[in-house]
């Protein structure tokens, strides 16, 4: 009977639709897991294969952490599981673990690498972080939010989802080259400037596809419209000569050249409304950066030197889609959402098969189709072909819920297999007789140690960063909906701003060359104090010229203080270069999924000598008070290895490290033996 | 070239892999260091056409995509809204001009190469940066090991502890060791002004409990490398990693990652920015046998305003590289240091609305100065806008065959990648410029 089931499972689609509830029903999960396992199976049967063995609980339980929440358990956590004696307890784990918010803060450092999300690029990027970091938590389905990012427009306060065409402000054509990367796992990049030459993409090819974002403009439409606003109303209130109307022509030098004669009254009312039309442009510059707008009537063009004769260079290029449903003969007005709805759509033949190879890799360390998920081809093979075709019905029958998908992935029994011992070659199908090994990516090394310092961490998302973005909203809408009158004093001051921050930075870089040049302790005093109130005066100026400038957010503001109170996800990113999140290959957010677990030297010497990892220390880690409280070297040893390894140290070991315990330095030298080891830094 | 040396290097890095394999141990780096002898031998022919003089390679890297027409292959006869706001100025070499943003570097044009020929197929940042860096496009089943890699790896070391490739402010993506072994990984460094950092035991951690630490490490892995050493190359590089980071710990040589050792004038000299102090680096780093160093200057991929941010950027490069070939120069050090300034592309002759430069892979410039390269010359041509190259073009393997032959390495040697396909540092058909050396 189950055979049955698991050879011809019913339609998962149907199931879902029926439940029609956000949360899978468990039998329904367990037996789309089930339906996974006997397709690989039957795969690795035909093949004279068999699939790894069973890992035992601690093994399970450091993949199920890490994997799932992107960090160790702590010792309580390690000590309630191994010694519970339910026989459904990984499952139970693993349903506890998807639901927990500690889910949220990994896949949100998973999708912010896919995406180059950098949370201080101007405003928007914080906008971006904040909106993605939530949508994820409040599982928006895959398919809505890559629709919002790729067809939003506006000003990312009201529309977070810009920052995705914004990442590559005035770099247009590289988004796109990277949406399809991203989004439908295919590399036309090449095609920008030529042929593609393995591939059947010609370069107009990929202008058609590319003109579908060619009405794309880098400015605020909000912008555009409030000073609009602003000018006709203070234009009808100049003609009317009222009294209290703002200094707005005096301060015009070319106001005083006033034209003797009386020309027609229109005329002039242009030419007024562009005058104060560009007063206002200091007060909105910020907002342009931060914007996007869709102009009906800028199309793409064909580069300059095109060279191929199926064109003329320059020549307006009309968007049209390569494969897939096709979409073509699309009103400008209409081109990104149309754009948008294919790329995710169902019928796309791409979209569904790389998020859900995407999700494989990331869950079992390697792509289940093709060499590479940035790279698929019409004819990318896979091992297992009936699972990747199972995996599409089942993304599209969770409706593209991460979280429920990912739930059938971790509730397989793959993902309780022992690991591949052998490194598998580069481009070859795979057969999954187990996952791959694994180094901890640094977001997990990061937050582990907060473990190791905190102990029991809650994983609930920190409200620091949405904070500083709300206030940043805030300032837009008071500057957006200001009275006329206020916006007249606002542009002034912020062009009167600009000056002052010229001249403060002239006097900066004389302060500096004085200091420079100082020859006596008076002379360097006095070059000091300059260099200190320019320094002041600069920082006031600016805030003068542009009072929309939010204060960003502090550059990973934990790093001083030890290894810091909130998760990597809390923090914006990327890390700088130096810090230790960078020294392991935290993502430069700069390609996507550009995260790496390469070992380098500076790695072992920051496990080995920095101070922050130093986690016995000074006594102030959890780790070290709990481990100090307990007065028997016996119960030290255990409390460690539970800790670090997820497990009771065998007979021998006990034996083995006994006397270390006893003694302080000794006990410090096997923590810190035991944090610099590849048992703790692998994930077998 | 002696091909049997190859084969010596090829062979003993076999051994210590089996040796590893089957004993379950790991040869610390230096110990494997111990075995080494100079692994290639000047050919007289190459040295014949002025190659093999090179023992170092300092190599910058251009992050973005430099414009090659406001910088190394000005145009003033250009229609303006090509040339824009640059203006061509005299340099020290007769007949060759450069843009305006390098009046520094002018004064030392004497010593310098530029080319500008270059001319690739990849439009796109990453893929321009894997085949400037490997000499390769990429490909989904293999990583190809990058310039410093193969450079380390044919060359062999100069220096008992250092690490023969070490890699200032690269991006994430740098190909680095490719399909080589670990120990031909770059050693990153992220803030020169930092330096090499955590390379002094804790306070209060004793030699002896270091040493414990380390000991224990092994004891501890003792079970997981008997399952997981032999098949996994990521597993061997901790173990070498560690290795590496104790004889570098030990080292006298760990004074040269340590730029409060340089006086301030040297300081100021190279320019007080990060990319300007990596450079010093590098030239600290030359003097202590490290074979190989890439500093990279990021941020020149410029669509809008590429004027202004010219003025912004350009003079960081001049200073230190200006700087750099002088400081070599005086120590006596420019023989033996190849200087190389590379790129992923041009930015496209043609200002566009923006005022800004798109990608422009057809035709773009790079420079070298030192290691045998004669000072003074411009090597290819391109037309009158600088859109297409009329005279000697070159190729990214090109390139890279042309630095090893400044170091006399055998660039057309084949090596196997672990799953036996023959690569070779001069990428697939590149071939040396040998006229511009003697």
């Amino acid at each position: 009977m189950i055979k049955f089931i698991l050879r011809y499972f019913p339609l998962f689609h149907a199931i879902c639709l029926l439940a029609n509830a956000k949360q899978l029903p468990e039998q329904v999960v367990a037996q789309a897991a089930a339906r996974i396992d006997y397709l690989l199976n039957e795969d690795l049967l035909r093949a004279n294969l068999k699939p790894n063995t069973r890992v035992d609980d601690s093994t399970f339980l450091r993949r199920a952490y890490l994997g799932i929440v992107g960090r160790i358990p702590s010792e309580a956590e390690v000590a309630g599981f191994l010694d519970d004696t339910t026989a459904k307890k990984r499952e139970a784990l693993i349903e506890k673990l998807v639901e927990s918010p500690g889910f949220d803060s990994h896949l949100f450092n998973w999708a912010a690498d896919l995406l180059r999300v950098q949370t201080r690029q101007e405003q928007f990027g914080l906008g971006w972080h904040v909106w993605l970091r939530k949508s994820l938590a409040e599982d928006k389905p895959w398919d809505s939010l890559v629709n919002e990012m790729l067809a939003s427009t506006g000003h990312c306060t009201t529309n977070p989802a810009v920052g995705y065409i914004l990442r590559d402000r005035n770099m247009q054509l590289d988004n796109f080259s990277n949406t399809m990367q991203v989004f439908l796992g295919r590399q036309i990049g090449c095609a920008q400037c030529h042929d593609h030459p393995f591939e059947d993409w010609s370069q107009h090819e990929y202008y058609q596809m590319a003109a579908f974002g060619g009405g794309i403009e880098y400015r605020s439409p909000e912008a555009k419209e409030t000073v609009k606003k602003a000018v006709t109303e203070i234009a009808t209130t100049h003609k009317e000569g009222v009294s209290d109307s703002p200094p707005v022509i005096p301060q015009d030098k070319k106001a005083g050249r006033a034209d003797p004669q009386v020309v027609q009254q229109k005329r002039e009312k242009e030419k007024l409304a562009r005058k104060l039309g560009n007063q206002f442009r200091p007060l909105f510059k910020e907002l342009d950066k931060n914007a996007i707008l869709d102009e009906p009537n800028l199309k793409l063009r064909l580069p300059a030197d095109y060279k191929y004769k199926d064109a003329k260079p320059s020549e307006v290029v009309a968007p049209e889609t390569l494969f897939g449903p096709k979409v073509v003969n699309i009103a400008p007005s209409d081109r990104r959402e149309s754009f948008a709805a294919w790329v995710v759509s169902r019928e796309n033949p791409f979209f569904t098969k790389t998020i859900v190879n995407r999700l494989w890799l990331r869950t079992f360390g390697q792509a289940l189709l093709g060499s590479s998920v940035d790279d698929l081809k019409d004819d990318s093979t896979s091992f297992h072909p009936e699972v990747v075709k199972f995996l599409e019905t089942t993304m599209k029958g969770a409706n593209y819920d991460l979280r429920q998908f990912l739930r059938i992935l971790y509730r397989t029994q793959l993902f309780q297999r022992e690991c591949l011992t052998e490194e598998p070659a580069m481009g070859e199908p795979l057969a999954f007789r187990g996952p791959l090994l694994t180094r901890m990516s640094a977001e997990q090394l990061y937050d582990s140690f907060l473990v190791l310092n905190q102990g029991e961490i809650k994983d609930t998302a920190s409200s620091t960063l949405a904070e500083s973005w709300e206030a940043y909203g805030k300032q837009v809408s008071g500057l957006l909906n200001a009275p006329s009158h206020d916006l007249v004093i606002l542009a002034e001051s912020a062009k009167q701003g600009e000056q002052l921050q010229r001249d403060a930075q002239s006097d900066l870089r004389a302060a500096q060359k004085s200091l420079a040049d100082a020859t006596t302790p008076e002379a360097r005093q006095k070059a000091q104090a300059d260099l200190q109130d320019a320094r002041t005066r600069f920082q006031d100026a600016r805030a003068q010229a542009d009072p929309l400038r939010n204060k960003q957010p502090e550059k990973n503001r934990a790093r001083d203080k030890g290894m810091g109170l909130l998760r990597a996800s809390e923090q914006p990113a990327p890390f700088n270069p130096g810090s230790l999140v960078r020294e392991f290959g935290g993502s430069d957010r700069q390609t996507p999924s550009s995260g790496n677990t390469q070992a380098t030297i500076p790695q072992a010497l920051a496990l080995l000598n920095n101070p922050k990892t130093d986690i016995l220390d000074g006594k102030r880690s959890h780790l070290a008070k709990a481990l100090f409280k307990l007065d028997s070297p016996e119960a030290r040893i255990d409390h460690l290895f539970l800790t670090l390894f997820a497990q009771h140290p065998t007979a021998q070991e006990k034996q083995r490290y006994l006397s270390a315990a006893a003694n302080e330095i000794t006990l410090r030298d096997l923590t810190s033996a035991m944090l610099i080891s590849n048992r703790f830094i692998f994930i077998p | 070239m002696n091909p049997n040396q190859l084969n010596e290097l090829n062979r003993r890095d076999f051994l210590s892999r089996t040796a590893r394999t089957c004993f379950g141990l790991t040869i610390g780096s230096s110990m494997a260091r111990l075995f080494d002898s100079p692994a290639y031998a000047a050919d007289p022919t190459v040295a014949q056409a002025g190659g093999g003089k090179a023992k170092h390679v300092i190599y910058l890297y251009m992050s973005g995509g430099m414009t090659h027409i406001d910088t190394f292959d000005p145009k003033p006869q250009a229609p303006s809204d090509v040339r824009g706001t640059v203006k061509a100025i005299a340099t020290k070499a007769d007949g060759i001009q450069l843009g305006h943003c390098l009046p520094l570097l002018a004064n030392s044009a004497d010593k310098i190469a530029l080319i500008r020929s270059l001319s690739s197929t990849q439009g796109a940042h990453e893929q321009g940066k894997y085949l400037m860096h490997t000499g390769y496009a990429p490909r989904g089943t293999i990583t190809h090991p990058s310039s410093g890699a193969w450079v380390s790896k044919l060359a062999g070391p100069l220096s008992k502890d250092m690490p023969p490739f070490v890699l200032v402010g690269g991006g994430n993506r740098h190909p680095g060791a490719g399909f080589f072994e670990p120990a031909f990984a770059p050693l990153p460094i992220g803030d020169p002004a930092l330096g090499l950092q955590d390379v002094k035991r804790r306070a209060g951690v004793t030699e002896d409990s270091f040493t414990r630490q380390l000991e224990l490490r092994r004891e501890l892995d003792h079970d997981f490398d008997r399952k997981f050493h032999s098949g996994q190359k990521a597993v061997r590089a901790y173990d070498e990693v560690y290795s590496s980071a104790v004889s570098l710990m030990k080292s006298e040589d760990l004074a040269a990652f340590d730029l409060s050792k340089e006086p301030a004038v040297s300081r100021a000299a190279y320019g007080s920015d990060r990319f300007g102090q990596g450079v010093l680096l590098a030239r600290r780093l030359v003097e202590h046998g490290v074979r190989f160093i890439e500093v990279e200057l990021g941020g020149f991929d410029w669509h809008a305003d590429n004027f202004e941010q010219m003025e912004e950027k350009i003079p960081i490069l001049d200073q230190a590289l200006s700087a750099l070939i002088t400081d070599l120069s005086a120590r006596g050090l420019l023989e033996s240091t190849l200087v190389v300034v590379a790129t992923e592309f041009g930015r496209s002759p043609k200002i566009t609305p923006n005022a800004g430069r798109n990608h422009y892979p057809k035709a773009f410039s790079c420079l070298l100065a030192g290691g045998g390269v004669r000072g003074g010359q411009a090597y290819g041509v391109t037309d009158e806008t600088g859109s297409n190259v009329i005279e000697n073009k070159v190729g990214a393997a090109d390139f890279n065959a042309t630095i090893a032959f400044s170091l006399g390495l055998p660039y057309d040697q084949v090596l196997l990648s672990p799953s036996k396909r023959p690569f070779k540092m001069s990428g697939q058909d590149g071939k040396p410029i040998t006229a511009i050396f003697g």
